[in-house]
């Protein structure tokens, strides 16, 4: 025992000396990267490839490239409470809303001129500011899997408004496919189907637009009915995978990959994550149907691969620096490409690969900013995703659910 | 062989199988390439080791593992030894100060960790103990003392006293007695300790994921949790970075089962 003593106790005090010693610094400048993304993603490894080019043609730098994977979000708000935060960091969608005070502004920097017009109403606040550099930009319309639809005699150009959509899904439903897959299990997806609904209810007919009611705290409860009502009908007619429910994102996105679903409830990336999965599938996407005959389609567009600056970071300037690196032409495009997404600023194009001649098809639909983060108040996610999973399971009614809706929205509203 | 006996091999068989179901699922996803859809229960027509070069090249599954034993021997070695030495003067000395002070210890393991977080996470940065072994070391040992100074005094009470007053008659100190007496005694509760805090401490998230951030450093659950992303996910390099990752777990718990069970079974009887 006492032999056991002495050694558990060298082996403590070595470690102490150690461990103590590990934290030494080095003579570079150290900057952290810190992506909300998954270690395999072409976009973590396109930055951790900018990031080793520019530590070599800048030998006093050295980069931290952090995956920050599925808690990147938690992750975040705990170091934003604890104002400890990485010195560059991707805004996943919430550079304004949630970063900003946070974030450097960015105005002043010489590629803001060539902001992108698809993303700048995205990122831009009421005083004209923005924090980030979006490399490239993610379009939300409705993925869907082209074969399905050749197979089930659907003709995708012809979706104009939701009724033809849901025609659609009649279709593919009688030719023995799954309609729309939804991973219901990550909850999230279930929000993207609502700020379908919602765009094609509330903002697509652009005569009765809600977006002034919406930013100025009134809540259209009434047409949220509607809003909820189509996914309330969706399920009622069959047109969501069976386990929509218990499904997560991941098996949607291989149901819609393997040729077994027609729409897939997500944004446009989903195609890139199918044709990892299927490398010869054909997938495609459709702008987002309005509601009403005389409304329009509509494209959103919001942040995906978009890089901010620490305000407080004490290696602020030397973090611009690389910002000013990753906002070279050739390096946007190749973040762009990676995610066959497109470029975020205008002095660069990237290869967006099989949705090319979707892009060009729809080069003239009007973008507007992601739904809940342009006209709804913060917190107002977590409402329509919870509302949603109550009406798949459920336990509520359209009614009751706009209801919860609004009293959620006044409440955050005025807060 | 009797009847009985043979009910009871069946079913042990049936409960080795059921645990090993998580592993033959892990093993089956993480041979096929993501290009595979057969079913999860089917084993791949053809080995494949993607999976196995994303876990070991982008995940530093190796490394991780590395980091996750220094951790975890350290700081079970530091939750064993201060978890005795605070357990032995508030188990022999029942004044009403120590019965206060082992509430206390009781008290703070209620208290669920993550409601700190934020303050934990501050204090850290203000200490520079972010993404450092001494740091993560800290707060694991922090965490875990509570447990192991509630079963060392509960342990330590059971010891006759008769043992120290023998030692102070023939001229032992307080400290003499607990290490040449008392110490030598816990070694059935010491197996417990060391299996309760140890397997906490491999397999923590939740405070490596605020402590340890940079990739320099970061433990097996981090690794694993790399390839899970909102948007994207994958399942198979995940499924072969967890794989990797229990190896040095079973062997090292097959090579010391015996003592574990027996550290167990004594610690019981007390």
């Amino acid at each position: 025992m006492k032999k056991a003593l002495i050694v558990a106790a060298v082996v403590v005090v070595v470690a102490v000396i150690y461990f103590a010693s590990s934290g030494t610094k080095s003579d570079k400048t150290e900057l952290s990267l810190f992506l909300s993304m998954q270690a395999t993603e072409p976009a973590t490894l396109t930055f951790e490839d900018l990031a080793a080019e520019y530590m070599k043609e800048n030998p006093d730098v050295s980069i931290e490239v952090i995956v920050g994977g599925g808690d990147a979000e938690a992750m975040l708000k705990t170091k934003m409470a604890a104002n400890d935060l990485p010195d560059m960091w991707t805004t996943h969608g919430w550079s304004l809303m949630r970063y900003s005070e946070y974030l450097e502004p960015l105005n002043d920097q010489p590629w803001a001129k060539d902001i992108s017009p698809l993303i700048k109403p995205a990122i831009t606040g009421k005083d004209g500011k923005f924090y980030v550099l979006p490399m490239d930009v993610e379009v939300t319309g409705i993925p869907c899997n082209m074969t399905v639809l050749e197979k089930s005699g659907v003709d995708a150009d012809a979706i104009r408004t939701l009724d033809d959509l849901f025609a659609a899904c009649e279709k593919v439903k009688q030719a023995g496919f799954t309609p729309m897959v939804l991973g219901g299990k990550d909850i999230w997806p279930i929000g993207q189907y609502l700020l379908w609904t919602a765009f094609s209810e509330l903002v697509a007919d652009t005569d009765n637009s809600e977006i002034d009611n919406l930013t100025s705290g009134q809540f259209p409860e009434e047409k949220w009915v509607e809003v909820v009502g189509w996914m309330h009908r969706a399920k009622e007619l069959g047109y969501f995978n069976v386990d929509v429910v218990t499904s997560s994102y991941n098996d949607s996105v291989q149901t819609y990959a393997q040729d077994k679903a027609a729409f897939i409830v997500t944004a446009n990336y989903a195609v890139g994550e199918a044709l990892t999965y299927n490398p010869n599938g054909k997938f495609g996407f459709i702008p987002i149907p309005s509601a009403d005959e005389n409304g329009e389609v509509l494209l959103m567009t919001g942040e995906r691969a978009a890089v901010g600056v620490w305000k407080d970071s004490p290696r602020k300037a030397e973090s611009l620096k690389f910002i000013a690196y990753l906002a070279q032409p050739e390096n946007i495009a190749r973040m762009a490409t990676a995610g066959s997404n497109p470029t975020g600023l205008t002095n660069s194009t990237s290869d967006t690969g099989m949705l090319k001649p979707f892009y060009e098809k729809y080069a003239s639909v009007t973008t507007y900013p992601i739904f809940d983060r342009a006209y709804l108040p913060s917190g107002m996610w977590d409402t329509l995703c919870t509302t949603g999973a109550a009406i798949l399971a459920g336990s509520m009614t359209p009614k009751q659910a706009a209801e919860k809706a609004r009293v959620d929205y006044d409440k955050l509203y005025h807060q | 062989m009797k009847k009985s006996n043979l009910i009871r091999n069946i079913v042990a068989v049936v409960i080795a199988a059921v645990h090993f179901i998580p592993f033959y699922i892990a093993i089956t996803v993480a041979l096929k390439p993501r290009t595979d859809f057969s079913s999860r229960w089917s084993l791949p027509s053809e080995v494949n080791l993607e999976n196995f070069a994303y876990a070991i090249n982008r995940a530093k599954i190796l490394d991780a593992m590395r980091d996750s034993a220094i951790i975890t021997v350290v700081s079970v070695l530091l939750v064993a030894l201060l978890g005795a030495m605070a357990a032995y003067p508030l188990a022999r000395m029942k004044n009403r100060f120590n019965a206060v002070i082992l509430k206390i210890v009781l008290g703070v393991m209620m208290i669920p960790p993550l409601s700190m977080l934020v303050p934990l996470v501050t204090l850290m940065s203000d200490i520079n103990g972010i993404s450092t072994y001494w740091g993560i070391i800290c707060v694991l040992v922090t965490f875990q003392l509570p447990l192991s100074i509630f079963m060392y005094s509960n342990f330590i009470e059971a010891i006759p006293r008769e043992l120290d007053e023998a030692a102070e008659i023939d001229g032992c100190s307080k400290f003499m007695i607990f290490y040449r007496i008392i110490l030598p005694l816990l070694k059935p509760v010491t197996a417990t300790v060391i299996i309760l805090t140890g397997v906490f401490i491999w397999n923590d998230y939740q405070f490596s994921l605020y402590i340890l951030q940079s990739p320099r450093l970061r433990v097996v659950t981090l690794a694993v949790s790399s390839f899970f992303g909102q948007s994207s996910s994958n399942l198979g390099a995940a499924a072969a970075c967890a794989l990797i990752a229990v190896v040095p777990v079973i062997v090292v718990y097959i090579a010391l089962q015996r003592y574990f069970v027996r550290g167990m079974i004594d610690s019981a009887g007390k």
